[in-house]
């Protein structure tokens, strides 16, 4: 079977928020008006300095200090954060947020199947950071609720990974690294898009989900890394988000490459086994049948340059030097 | 008797345009036309095999459910039962619930059988559990206990879910709960053969006894039925079939509801004349609802479940006006 990350998981969103609505509905009653409450100590010790942000969602927040009691909740948004050296700032993460190793040792927070929304206040959080990938923007009315504003990232391409990076780096007052790392990042980009100039597109498909199977559709960042790496998305005409496709949908494209997003090898073989149908595809037979980091390809953080690269050198391994 | 030749022959014709609608639907006309001209390529003809499977196993599903649909309507005494209403899906959806979760591990060794076996015992312990709740009270008694024990089993579907799931089979088991036939096999289309094969068989039998039973089971018992055992007889049938089927397709609601309706309003209550009828009609009505899945979202299609739904409900909603209306 293959697993879609803990983090990208659209079911994950449903059941967070159904009954997390329950929980924050009694808390409310219980916490009443001292959610308004301030860390007097902080007030002191900070020199006041107000901060304006938008999110990608136009969301205004506006904070009297820079945070410096931050929640991540996205495994995306937590890799920016490690990746600005932003942990002193960073109180806690979601359970799912797992890479790097060394982000495993700020406190976790469960957030599946059900969001603990008292460990999150527990935290004194001056702000929380989620995806849409994950939570659905009621979200950020039930923060709100209790004085907790959500700063929300929608990534729908590589800028929007960029832009999302600018934005963390000035939150939490990194904008120096934040600039070193977009740069860095662009850098893949231009290189990947000069390497690829004249290359055939070939037909892939990447697995997000195998029973049943679904793919990415053709307004998602996938599609963008896969026509920046060259490749041919077969559910680029689909406009769902994650389209479940059939085994005679697949049949019919014929996909030269199958990605499937698992640690071990024997996750393919067992995909196969289910649909024995497919052992007719040309990747099948050609043996382009391709295990993939799932973290890397189906998160929408930093590391999607990284999937871009990894998705160039898998269908063209002789452009790169 | 000139009626119902019509009545037949209409069908049959309906039955043939919407086997030839589902099977080109999509751009299949070339793959059909080779297949017609005997030289499909390998990978033609797996294509075809998923639509063929595809096809056999809405128009089966649809057949089974409206059989059951009638035999529980006799069941209750009830017009506007229906298994869905009555938990035996429910009770199938913790069974698949049990395998997919690890919890009851799967034998490889019958693993064709494995999946529609545990669905059946779902659904016998949950309509056994209607029944026993309800013991000797009025058919509406078994409609509500019927939404009791369906609670009860979604509520245990929920905590195994919970409690022993990783995010994978949370998946499988929900989109099961959708009820769609992207997911169709052979040995889905081979159970649910099986399955409509007990039901006509059994129909046939018991066409009379069905007939008594559907007068109420004061009335059927005055004229001689043992009430309490043909009942259990009967929920045997509609456990095994609507449980094994449901195992491969998930819940389908409504099918059961509408098709003995509009059977009984075309061939009358006679169950000897309507069962093979309903069974027939309530194929079509379901590959038809499955086509049109497919066309709203290609390729795999909404859960067919949500046009059922979406048509039932309506009807459902007529069925209980006009039931109040005449007192």
């Amino acid at each position: 079977m293959v697993y879609l990350s803990k983090s990208t998981l659209w079911i994950n969103r449903f059941i967070s928020t159904t009954l997390f609505g329950f929980g924050v509905s009694f808390l409310l009653i219980c916490i009443g008006c001292n959610s308004g409450s301030t860390n007097p100590n902080l007030e002191e010790k900070i020199p006041l300095l107000s901060l304006s942000l938008e999110d990608d969602i136009g969301q205004k927040i506006h904070l009297d200090n820079p945070p410096q009691r931050i929640i991540s909740l996205s495994p995306a948004l937590s890799e920016m954060m490690a990746l600005l050296g932003a942990q002193k700032v960073w109180v806690a993460r979601s359970q799912a947020c797992d890479y790097p190793e060394e982000i495993k040792s700020i406190p976790e927070i469960i957030t599946y199947p059900e969001m603990d929304i008292e460990g999150i206040i527990a935290f004194e959080p001056q702000l929380v950071l989620a995806t849409a990938d994950i939570f659905p923007k009621d979200l950020i009315a039930r923060f709100h609720q209790v004085n907790i504003p959500v700063w929300y990232a929608q990534t729908d391409s590589l800028e929007d990974i960029l832009r999302q990076i600018k934005s963390l780096g000035k939150i939490t007052e990194t904008s120096d690294r934040a600039e070193i790392i977009i740069d860095s990042l662009q850098k893949i980009q231009t290189q990947v898009q000069e390497l690829g100039k004249g290359q055939i597109a070939y037909k892939v498909l990447l697995i997000v989900n195998s029973n049943p199977i679904m793919a990415f559709g053709g307004k998602s960042l996938m599609q963008q890394i896969f026509t920046l790496a060259g490749a041919k998305n077969i559910a680029e005409s689909l406009s769902q988000p994650f389209p479940e496709l059939t085994a005679d949908f697949i049949l019919q494209q014929d996909p030269d490459f199958i990605l499937i997003p698992a640690e071990e090898p024997s996750q393919a073989t067992e995909f196969l086994s289910h649909y024995p149908a497919l052992s007719q595809l040309r990747a099948v037979r050609e043996k382009r049948i391709i295990l993939v980091n799932p973290s890397v390809f189906l998160r929408p953080g930093p590391r999607a340059f990284t999937a871009l690269q990894e998705l160039q050198k898998i269908l063209h391994p002789g452009v790169h030097p | 008797m000139k009626l119902k030749a019509t009545v037949w022959i209409g069908l049959l014709l309906t039955t043939i345009i919407v086997f030839n609608i589902s099977l080109l639907e999509g751009g299949y006309l070339s793959i059909v036309e080779a297949w017609t001209n005997g030289n499909l390529t390998v990978v033609q003809e797996q294509i075809l095999s998923f639509r063929l499977s595809r096809i056999f196993t809405a128009f089966l599903a649809g057949a089974v459910l409206s059989m059951a649909g009638f035999y529980i309507q006799a069941l209750v005494h009830n017009p506007l039962a229906d298994p869905y209403l009555m938990g035996v899906s429910s009770g199938a959806g913790f069974g698949v619930t049990l395998l997919t979760t690890g919890i009851i591990p799967f034998i490889g060794l019958y693993s064709i059988w494995f999946l529609p076996l545990i669905a059946f015992g779902g659904s016998l312990a949950s309509l056994f559990l209607v029944l026993l709740l309800s013991r000797g009270q009025h058919p509406f008694g078994l409609l509500m206990a019927g939404i009791a024990v369906s609670s009860l089993f979604t509520a245990l579907t929920g905590y195994c879910i919970y409690q022993f799931s990783d995010e994978l089979q949370l998946r499988s088991v929900m989109f099961w709960t959708l009820g769609s036939f992207n997911r169709s096999s052979w040995e889905g289309v081979y159970t649910a053969l099986v399955c409509l094969g007990i039901s006509l068989i059994y129909g046939r039998i018991r066409s009379s006894r069905l007939d008594v039973l559907s007068l109420g089971g004061d009335t059927a018992s005055g004229l001689g039925l043992k009430v309490k055992t043909f009942r259990k007889e009967v929920i045997w049938v509609i456990a095994l079939t609507v449980g094994a089927t449901t195992a491969f397709t998930g819940p389908i609601g409504f099918v059961g509801l509408m098709i003995p309706h509009f059977t009984r309003a075309l061939l009358g209550a006679s169950h000897r004349n309507a069962l093979p009828f309903a069974a027939i009609l309530g194929g079509t009505f379901l590959l038809a609802c499955d086509s049109l899945a497919k066309i709203l979202l290609p390729p795999a299609g909404l859960p067919v479940s949500i046009i059922t739904s979406l048509l039932g409900i309506p009807f459902f909603l007529y069925l209980l006006h006009k039931k109040n209306n005449s007192g």
